[in-house]
């Protein structure tokens, strides 16, 4: 999975690349194996533009990188999932993600 | 997978395949599902991702928790096609579950895995299990 990631002031963003989430963790592989991630960030931004699916197992995957971030970082930190789509949402809604992550939709 | 069958006994439709317990045939059974339905002009009342996630979850739960992905145990899917419904019918070779205690104890994290397929599941079909729970049965309403 080949996953971009940027930083904007003190955000950090990641960019999800074209296709599906169905928990095969290698998006948490990708990030927990990154070294050169900025050893200090006040939110997290993930974007799910091009994210079409996304599965329990995937909502688990997010679920445990989320985990992992706080862990790095700070309990506090903010998380945000951006340009979710309208069928995404209505998924996260059902099994109640926004107890763990801001969600914004695909504007 | 094998043992697809596609037959029409009067009014009645349906379809039986069976997969191995990995999730790599999986994607390629709800497509196949999807164009049974379609070329026998069978609509249901999902969309395409709702379809797709009910039939996704479905089969992920008996291959993952219920096989537990052993190489020697099947997940079998039938597709009934009735008048109103369509009835899926997944069975998989596990010792089955408490169901119940699903919706009930979110504390471990397999039942909290679990139980989001579920209740992902819950929100788009009408759902039934045999006693032992390691077979489920799906009613979709056809438009």
């Amino acid at each position: 999975m080949m996953v971009h990631f940027i930083t904007q002031n003190d955000i950090l963003i990641f960019r999800l690349p074209h296709g599906c989430l169905q928990g095969d963790n290698d998006l948490f592989r990708f990030i927990a194996n990154q070294s050169d991630l900025p050893s200090e960030t006040a939110s997290i931004q993930f974007d799910f533009e091009q994210i079409d699916y996304i599965n329990s197992l995937g909502v688990a995957e997010l679920i445990s990188i989320f985990r992992y971030l706080q862990r790095k970082y700070h309990q506090d930190i903010e998380f945000n999932l951006i340009s979710v789509s309208a069928e995404i949402q209505k998924l996260f809604k059902i099994v109640e993600m926004d107890q763990f992550f801001r969600i914004q939709p695909n504007l | 997978m094998k043992d697809k069958i596609s037959i029409s006994k009067g009014n009645l439709l349906s379809y039986r395949t069976e997969i191995k317990s990995n999730f790599s045939d999986k994607d390629i059974v709800i497509d196949e599902i999807r164009s049974f339905l379609f070329s026998n002009s069978v609509f249901i009342q999902l969309d395409a991702f709702e379809y797709r996630l009910v039939l996704d979850e479905t089969i992920s739960n008996a291959i993952e928790h219920g096989n537990r992905f052993s190489s020697t145990k099947k997940v079998v899917i039938k597709v009934i096609v009735r008048e109103d419904i369509v009835e899926i019918n997944v069975k998989d070779e596990g010792i089955g579950f408490e169901f119940e205690d699903v919706f009930l104890d979110f504390s471990a994290s397999t039942v909290r895995r679990r139980g989001r397929g579920l209740k992902i599941i819950k929100k788009f079909a009408k759902i039934q299990w045999n006693a032992i729970g390691n077979e489920i049965n799906l009613t979709l309403e056809r438009t």
